[in-house]
């Protein structure tokens, strides 16, 4: 064998390994995204609906106020930035913002305007249990949430109910960190105002992935969409 | 590499540097794996470390409050005073709410310890109801006492029972044994609090746990039963503002009372959920998913469009008594109104649209559990009375006749007193009959609500 080719297979062996090595590492080590004030590609919540409602207002289709930046919205971002002498990135900082007549909140942009955390922590959970399910599962599943606090057999607010430890899938897999959408806010509101299609039910599952066969012992009194809710 | 005469293979400088090099190599990566896998071990081994003083505190919290709530409760056997009687109440309520959230906090499996929570949340809660009893002058009966007895009994056997896992951790067990794995004697112990083993008392008193709270008596149903087929011309009355291109009935929820529930397709294609009882075909609720839009009405418009719905649909004397936007949607609180009285029980929420005035949801289930006719007593105390009552700083800008709910199911007529102070709105409720303040509300979510009359 020739040196050249020692040579190479070392270089190739080496390259390989630190590729490795830093890949391990920087997994385990990633830095926590940053939370920057501005609205791009990928935001939603209430701002990015305040900013779909004022642009569709001036002339700027948006489509359907959201609350979720998509593409419609990152064109008119665009063209508004365009028709204002703005730099034209599609993302909405301070500048863009201000010409907007909007004010960006720093730190996370998607829930500011809602001062009560309560919803926010209840859209959260409809959102990671529910989302793809039909509006009113959504809602239901808000019911339950809110059912359990007012049950003495589980605790007694919105937070000790979804934090219960296991109690929650979407809690337990991190689905829960997940940012809401419209629909789930407007779910976890409803559900907040006495909307309560299950009429009382404190538990739900969905027959297809339910582990516990403890939850089969309960009373089902109506499915709706995947889940059967249960008292 | 090569053969030499013999036949015996020889190594090439060239082979042997690559083996070096691919043996220094080889190693560097053991050295690198090792020292990651060493920290993630330590990692692993501090977060395990956490967990376990998670758990370890919230058991010797729990204990501790335990401990406090069974003192207490011994203690209340033998003292007469009331002043003792009601501080030793009190005390035994807070303890209870520290013993749940510690409680919450040792679940290990979501559906545990539900019956160990029950048994705290309702001791609290019968003591707060003693306390409130003793406070305004009541006096405990022979069963009062006796329940706290029981009550005694059984929060001693919870703490001991739980006294098992303090024994394995002093023996040097851990709670948390790995990842996902716990201690079979905590899990024996946490199992054995709930399984039935301790008999926990059953309370019924008016209270929000009581158990005479279970089985809720409907009060507002009337009429024949309907059939859930053939509904399609009444669905599309309920949903009068939308052209709707489909009914169809999905399921039945007998919870409480028994319901249809029906999934509608309108012509735009979004879908709404409608759900009538079974008794006489009350609207118990109807919703759609509303996308938020800048808001063109005025909430003076919107609650006139809710009181327009309601008489529409054939409810009487419903007037908006509160209202607040969010995101251009409105919420209306409407009230039965009769006699200048406000009925807080008999309560339907509507949702407006402040953009295009339309209905987008009606929730009626209180009104269906407390609407019917009522006789009530004259009130003792005059209006004039209680706007010269002490309110502290209270500015008061109204004062009007209301029933109101009460825990355990019982209603009270009162005067409402609204005002504000330092910016924020209150309610006070006065007895009609006793004079007594009996309840205050204050509104923390005030940004956007109103009251309305």
């Amino acid at each position: 064998m020739d040196k050249k080719v020692i040579i190479k297979t070392s270089v190739v062996a080496v390259l390989l390994l630190v590729t490795v090595v830093v890949g391990i590492l920087s997994f385990y080590s990633a830095p926590p995204a940053e939370e920057v004030a501005v609205l791009k590609r990928g935001s939603s919540g209430s701002q990015v609906r305040t900013l779909q409602t004022k642009l569709n207002r001036w002339g700027y289709n948006c489509g359907t106020v959201d609350g979720i930046f998509g593409t419609k919205t990152l064109n008119a971002v665009k063209q508004f930035q365009r028709n204002n002498g703005l730099v034209v990135d599609g993302i909405v900082g301070s500048k863009t913002a201000a010409a907007l007549g909007m004010t960006l909140s720093s730190g996370s942009s998607s829930n500011s305007s809602y001062n009560s955390s309560d919803v926010y922590l209840l859209a959260k959970c409809i959102y990671a249990e529910s989302r793809g399910e039909p509006y009113l599962g959504q809602v239901a599943v808000g019911a339950v949430v809110l059912n359990r606090v007012k049950s003495s057999s589980f605790p007694n607010s919105i937070s000790g109910v979804i934090y219960q430890p296991y109690a929650f899938t979407a809690v337990a897999d991190g689905q829960i960190n997940l940012e809401p959408n419209s629909s789930a806010y407007s779910a976890a509101r409803d559900a907040m105002n006495g909307w309560d299609p299950t009429n009382g039910c404190i538990y739900y599952f969905n027959p297809a992935t339910a582990t516990s066969s403890w939850i089969w012992s309960r009373q089902v009194k109506l499915t709706i969409g995947k889940h059967k809710f249960a008292v | 590499m090569l053969r030499d005469a013999s036949g015996r293979l020889v190594m090439t400088k060239g082979w042997k540097a690559f083996l070096i090099i691919m043996a220094i190599l080889l190693l560097s990566a053991i050295i690198v794996l090792s020292v990651f896998l060493g920290i993630s071990k330590s990692q692993e081994e501090k977060w395990m470390a956490n967990s376990e003083y998670g758990y370890e505190n919230a058991y010797y919290t729990l204990t501790d409050s335990l401990l406090n709530m069974e003192n207490n409760l011994s203690k209340l056997r033998v003292v007469k005073s009331e002043n003792l009687i009601n501080e030793m109440l009190v005390e035994v309520a807070m303890n209870s709410q520290t013993a749940v959230a510690n409680l919450t906090t040792l679940s290990y499996s979501g559906y545990d310890m539900g019956s160990a929570i029950k048994y705290c949340n309702q001791v609290g809660d019968y003591c707060r109801y003693l306390a409130q009893k003793v406070a305004t002058g009541g006096k405990l009966t022979d069963e009062e006492r006796s329940n706290l007895d029981g009550l005694y009994q059984a929060t001693f056997k919870l703490g001991k029972a739980l006294g098992e896992v303090k024994e394995s951790l002093v023996a040097g067990n851990k709670i948390v044994e790995g990842i996902g794995k716990l201690n079979v004697n905590f899990v024996n112990v946490a199992t054995g609090i709930v399984d039935g083993s301790i008999e926990y008392p059953s309370l019924i008193y008016d209270g929000a746990f009581s158990d005479s709270l279970t089985d809720r008596e409907v009060k507002g149903l009337e009429g024949e039963d309907i059939s859930p087929e053939g509904q399609d011309d009444y669905i599309k009355r309920i949903l009068s503002g939308y052209d709707v291109s489909a009914v169809e009935f999905i399921t039945e929820n007998d919870n409480g009372f028994v319901s249809y529930m029906y999934q509608v397709t309108l012509a735009d294609g979004n879908i709404a959920s409608v759900q009538i009882a079974k008794q006489g075909g009350a609207i118990v609720m109807w919703d759609t998913s509303f996308d938020s839009q800048e808001p063109t009405l005025s909430v003076d418009e919107g609650v006139a469009l809710a009181e327009q719905y309601m008489a529409n649909q054939g409810f009487d004397n419903m007037k908006g008594v509160y209202a607040c936007v969010t995101d251009g949607l409105l919420y209306v609180n409407m009230c039965y109104v009769k006699d200048d009285i406000v009925y807080y029980p008999d309560m339907i929420k509507v949702k407006v649209s402040l953009d295009d005035g339309k209905i987008v949801g009606f929730e009626g289930l209180n009104y269906i559990y407390n609407h019917c006719e009522r006789d009530i007593d004259s009130p003792k105390v005059t209006e004039g009375e209680v706007g010269n009552m002490d309110f502290g700083g209270l500015n008061i800008t109204s004062v009007r006749l209301a029933l109101i709910p009460l825990p355990g199911g019982k209603e009270a007529l009162t005067y409402e007193v609204f005002g504000n102070m330092d910016n924020y709105n209150f309610y006070v409720f006065v007895d009609a009959q006793s004079g007594k303040q009996i309840k205050v509300m204050q509104v923390i979510d005030s940004d956007e609500g109103e009251l309305l009359m």
